[in-house]
């Protein structure tokens, strides 16, 4: 029995599954309007884009990099996605079904994942770097050459804003307002699936890992290092541009400002979750958690009366002891 | 040409860049980019991004990595203010104690927080992007606390005079600015610790395994950038007059950006940190340039994106080049060798 909860204790998700607990339950008694059945249904909304941007930043911190540009890929590909859509819209009165218009946010997102990939692969760039300034770059190309004002919903696809308004499960409330799931949620809820089936059971996933762990050992096994690179960046890529739709589809307005300086709070959710920042390891499990986990604190703080000003402050002793835990737990292992 | 020629590699292109920036400029806007008050004012600006980048550049040294320097300015520029606030005397009297205290107290913040990234880099074990990250919202997040999100203003006169002096023609700061700069390329690379943190970064396994005290560099790496992150603090003080928890967090980029065309690699232990004067020049002349243009900050960031990768990758292909070239000269030699090839 020891046996078995020290092996528990000893997975890297089990951290932020733990504090989860702790701080529902800690939450819930300063004040019990946190298990209302809107607190969740508006939690699971705000959560679900940032899980899928998640899913990216994993893949691609497991391959061992850092990406700096998914939210900029994400903005760029939703962005662009609206402005075309709402020009046809207005003067042509094409009305594009949803699936088509996600396609054509991940599609763009994918084309910019791809040129992370040659310059990391071609150019042997750092990951940090080259993502970095492709990010910049991005960022230039969009506000020069597709604009930089917003899209209000008036002018925004109108399948985009039915998503937006549509709710599940519908149910009233006990003050009478209606509350339901929205369908963002269960997008997340499939990427986050596909993901892990993906990670754990292809051959595509597992050479990620293997990248992660050991570059020349895994060129040596047979993988082509470029091909596998291409894989994980346009994967991610695709994956950014979903998220970057699915959020501005729930804010109903594209606002190219939106995701700015955004990048490090996700990365951050995505290594409490317990994927390891050096690659190698990591899970979707983990990610879901650690994206919950930041997402209930940053919620969650006023309704337990905390300023606002103080969520910087908690957020970074989050992350310092998340971060303090897996250090511990790997000098542990290393010592065993 | 033979003193280019004994120069370090990367100083002759960076010089070259500098020099090609600067003749673009007077080329596009000589009229109004050669004018005395510009010149001034760029030797004004490059001093806050040129001691970032010096904080960045030890943390790159020791394969490391400090996100946390602007967060520390800022604190150090709130916590003076709220002193200057509320202990100034109305007339003025003990502005001068005040003004000395400010720098201790900038002092005493910059090496603090540097020790807590040291603790939690050397000590518990994490990675050093990932404690920066942390420790960045945790001192944005003192700093937020403090001030409720408001901005510190209104300092002392005294305070600004310093900020404006000028002697001869050159700014003050950037006097003090290149003295510190100084200082650090000496430390760098004259001196025992110097030599040891280019050894720990491109291998500390090495060192540990020769008896050289890691976690000792560490500290001393990570309490470096935090003083010289806490000087940045008091210039943009004494520059803007005022000080606030979120300012100039595009600093950061920057500062990467600086060090890495500066040949300053991520991966630790290599580069010259001279060069890194002449990529302040390049990039202040850069930005001054497209303020003069008129293109909007965002699209330079883009260009400075582009500069970065271009940079790498110029890099990136010369190394090739001369790898290749080295190993056809090893097969010349094998073949000339009696009974080689």
């Amino acid at each position: 029995m020891n046996g078995t909860l020290r092996k528990i204790a000893y997975k890297s998700e089990f951290l932020s599954l733990a504090l989860i607990i702790l701080i529902s339950i800690a939450f819930s008694i300063a004040n019990p309007a946190f298990f209302n059945i809107i607190n969740v249904f508006d939690l699971l909304k705000v959560c679900s884009y940032p899980m899928i941007f998640a899913c990216g930043v994993m893949i691609v911190l497991i391959s061992g990099g850092i990406d700096m540009s998914f939210m900029w890929i994400g903005m760029f590909s939703a962005y662009t996605t609206s402005k075309v859509l709402s020009i046809f819209q207005m003067t042509r009165g094409v009305v594009m079904p949803l699936p088509l218009v996600f396609l054509m946010s991940m599609l763009i997102g994918t084309a910019l994942g791809s040129v992370n990939a040659l310059l990391v692969s071609k150019f042997k760039l750092p990951v940090f770097i080259a993502t970095l300034s492709s990010a910049n770059i991005f960022m230039g190309v969009m506000f020069q050459f597709i604009g930089s004002e917003y899209i209000f919903p008036a002018e925004m696809p109108v399948r985009m804003i039915e998503f937006s308004k549509t709710l599940l499960f519908k149910m009233s409330s006990a003050d009478g307002t209606i509350v339901g799931l929205h369908p963002s949620v269960l997008v997340a809820l499939a990427v986050c699936v596909i993901m892990h089936f993906l990670m754990k059971y292809t051959l595509a996933g597992r050479s990620i890992y293997a990248i992660g762990g050991d570059q020349s050992a895994t060129e040596r096994v047979g993988f082509s290092l470029g091909k596998t690179r291409l894989f994980i960046f346009m994967l991610a890529g695709a994956i950014a541009g979903l998220a970057g739709i699915v959020g501005v589809s729930n804010i109903q307005v594209a606002n190219p400002y939106d995701f700015q300086n955004r990048e490090l709070t996700v990365t951050a959710a995505v290594v409490i979750g317990g994927t390891r920042i050096t690659g190698g390891s990591g899970s979707v499990i983990g990610v879901v958690l650690g994206v919950l986990l930041t997402n209930i604190i940053s919620q969650n703080l006023v309704l337990i009366g905390i300023q606002p000003e103080y969520g910087k402050f908690v957020f970074g002793i989050l992350i310092l002891f998340a971060a303090a835990v897996q250090g511990i737990q790997a000098k542990l292992r290393g010592r065993k | 040409m033979k003193i280019l020629r004994r120069m370090d590699k990367k100083s002759v292109q960076l010089l070259f860049i500098t020099v090609a920036l600067f003749g673009l400029m007077v080329w596009l806007r000589g009229d109004r980019f050669l004018r005395p008050k510009n010149m001034e004012s760029m030797l004004f600006q490059l001093v806050e991004p040129g001691l970032f980048a010096m904080c960045i550049a030890v943390a790159y040294m020791s394969r490391g990595m400090d996100l946390s320097i602007v967060s520390i300015a800022n604190l150090v520029g709130v916590v003076n203010g709220m002193l200057l606030r509320t202990q100034l005397n109305p007339d003025g009297s003990n502005v001068g104690i005040l003004l000395a205290a400010c720098v201790v107290i900038a002092i005493a913040i910059g090496l603090a927080c540097g020790l807590m990234n040291a603790f939690f880099i050397s000590n518990v074990g994490i990675f050093p992007i990932l404690v920066t990250l942390g420790t960045q919202n945790v001192f944005m997040g003192i700093a937020m606390a403090l001030t409720q999100g408001r901005a510190e203003g209104n300092f002392p006169q005294q305070l600004l005079d310093f900020g404006d002096a000028k002697i001869g023609p050159v700014p003050l700061l950037t006097i003090l600015f290149l003295l510190v700069f100084t200082v650090l390329c000496v430390v760098v690379h004259k001196t025992p610790y110097g030599k040891k943190l280019q050894w720990m970064g491109s291998n500390s396994k090495v060192t540990w395994f020769t008896g050289i005290d890691n976690p000792k560099i560490t500290y001393a790496t990570y309490m470096l950038s935090g003083v010289f992150a806490s000087l940045a603090g008091l210039v943009i003080m004494a520059r803007t007059n005022s000080a606030k928890a979120d300012y100039g967090t595009t600093y950061v980029f920057q500062a990467l950006l600086t060090c890495v065309l500066a040949g300053i690699s991520p991966l630790g232990g290599t580069g010259k940190v001279y060069n890194l004067i002449l990529s302040i020049v390049a990039i202040q002349i850069t930005s001054t340039g497209f303020n003069m243009l008129r293109i909007s900050p965002l699209i330079r960031d883009s260009i400075f994106g582009a500069l970065l990768i271009i940079s790498i990758v110029i890099d990136f292909v010369s190394r090739n080049r001369r790898a290749r070239r080295l190993n056809r000269a090893a097969i010349r030699q094998l073949k000339e060798q009696p009974g080689g090839g």
